[in-house]
């Protein structure tokens, strides 16, 4: 079944639709989020903000052909001010059962923390960037989006796009290798 | 060297499967709890207008006389004989709460404060506020009609510091012999609106009746509005709001 048809369904008021298309995209969610943030917990509650705030906007939204572009779009607006995002879906984050630290591997700790740790090194260079050449930047990298699509969810034209990206990749080409050397 | 995706795209490790369940119920629980506090405000004004719609459309014939003849885009100074509209509506509001607490004992409470009376030609219109939600009240030359409202199941916390906040558009088919179909805008607005003009899709610019820190503008139809300009004390625009409720 399609995303456009889940969502049909969805703004029937059919919720398991709305589980559906969870399991299809809370991946890229969860890893664009992660990338944004740098920290695991942090970005597994985005990725459950994200969804919420989709389900509260779902009778304002429509989808043409998938439902990424958008949820994208919201993953940014949470990750811009992850705290706030959290703090104002406090509640409902507090009633997600914590995992189980018994159940945990040794290795899936270590991976964690070696995504972490990568994510944070990234992050210390995209932070040099203007907000919107790094919000351009990481949005061509992390997304399968198109410019025009990503131009739409930014609200800005595609040339803007095209200009932001070139200019950022010009200066995080130089960041990445003056600290290679 | 060219910067490619990867040089800033760390690698991902898949979220567990178990987690992601967790989460998935998580959220579906959160959901499926979340519409409930509405469950007033919407059910049984709908349930009324459904009815009310269906007694129209049996009892109105085209040779009636339109009730809103008289109806104009920009209201007037209300007349002095207000004190019976409002008593009347009162009852009639009364007489429907009785109705609805029979049904549901635990309905919100009725709003009781009289907050604008809006006149255009001969039809006056009342509307009542409360902390739970709100009623208006129409006189027309064929009666006095209780229509339009709604209450929450909690208390609405003030508009604070905010300039604007849509409370309701209302599309309703008045009880039978009482007049044609009509749309409403309610809404709250801030100390330093001084006039609001609603903007509806048919074209028409229905000046506001401003007062208490509310608005009220309805029109004979079923057009619906698409946004509202407010304007300041100096008569510049403060700006154009969304005629959507959020």
């Amino acid at each position: 079944m399609t995303d456009e048809e889940l969502w049909g369904r969805v703004r029937a008021g059919e919720d398991a639709a709305f589980g559906q298309l969870f399991e299809r995209h809370a991946p890229a969610v969860f890893a664009y989020c992660l990338r944004r943030t740098g920290v695991w917990a942090v970005a597994e509650d985005l990725m459950s903000v994200v969804f919420m705030e989709t389900w509260r906007k779902r009778t304002s939204v429509t989808v043409d052909g998938t439902l990424l572009p958008w949820l994208y779009g919201v993953a940014l607006g949470v990750t811009r001010n992850h705290q706030r995002s959290r703090t104002r879906y406090k509640a409902a984050l507090g009633k997600v059962p914590l995992p189980d630290p018994d159940a945990d591997h040794a290795d899936d700790v270590a991976r964690r923390v070696d995504a972490e740790t990568r994510t944070k090194a990234v992050i210390a260079q995209l932070e040099k960037l203007p907000a919107g050449d790094r919000e351009v930047l990481e949005m061509s990298a992390w997304s399968d989006l198109s410019q025009a699509q990503i131009a739409e969810l930014l609200g800005i034209p595609v040339g803007t796009v095209k200009s932001r990206l070139a200019r950022a990749q010009r200066t995080v080409r130089g960041a990445l290798v003056e600290e290679a050397l | 060297m060219n910067i490619t995706p990867g040089n800033i795209t760390p690698e991902i490790p898949q979220l567990d499967p178990l987690r992601l369940q967790v989460r998935k119920h998580a959220l579906l629980n959160e959901i499926s709890t979340k519409p409930r506090r509405r469950w007033w405000r919407i059910a049984v004004p709908a349930t009324l207008l459904a009815a009310a719609a269906v007694a129209t459309t049996v009892l109105w014939t085209p040779t009636n006389p339109s009730a809103y003849a008289s109806w104009t885009a920009e209201p007037r100074a209300p007349g002095q004989n207000v004190d019976g509209l409002i008593a009347t509506c009162r009852e009639k509001m009364a007489e429907r709460d009785r109705v609805n607490r029979r049904d549901f004992p635990d309905f919100p409470p009725m709003p009781a404060d009289l907050t604008l009376i809006d006149q255009r030609g001969d039809l006056t219109m009342v509307l009542f506020t409360g902390p739970y939600g709100d009623q208006s009240c129409l006189r027309s030359p064929k009666g006095i009609e209780s229509g339009g409202g709604g209450r929450n199941s909690t208390p609405i916390p003030p508009l604070g510091a905010a300039r604007f906040r849509m409370r309701g558009m209302e599309s309703l088919d008045p009880e039978p012999g009482y007049g044609e179909p009509r749309r409403t805008v309610l809404a709250e607005v801030g100390a330093d609106v001084t006039k609001a003009v609603v903007n509806t899709e048919d074209g028409k610019q229905v000046a506001a009746t401003l007062g208490n820190g509310w608005i009220v503008a309805w029109w004979p139809g079923r057009a619906g509005a698409v946004s509202i300009t407010l304007y300041g004390r100096g008569g510049e625009v403060l700006g154009t709001e969304s005629a959507e409720i959020k």
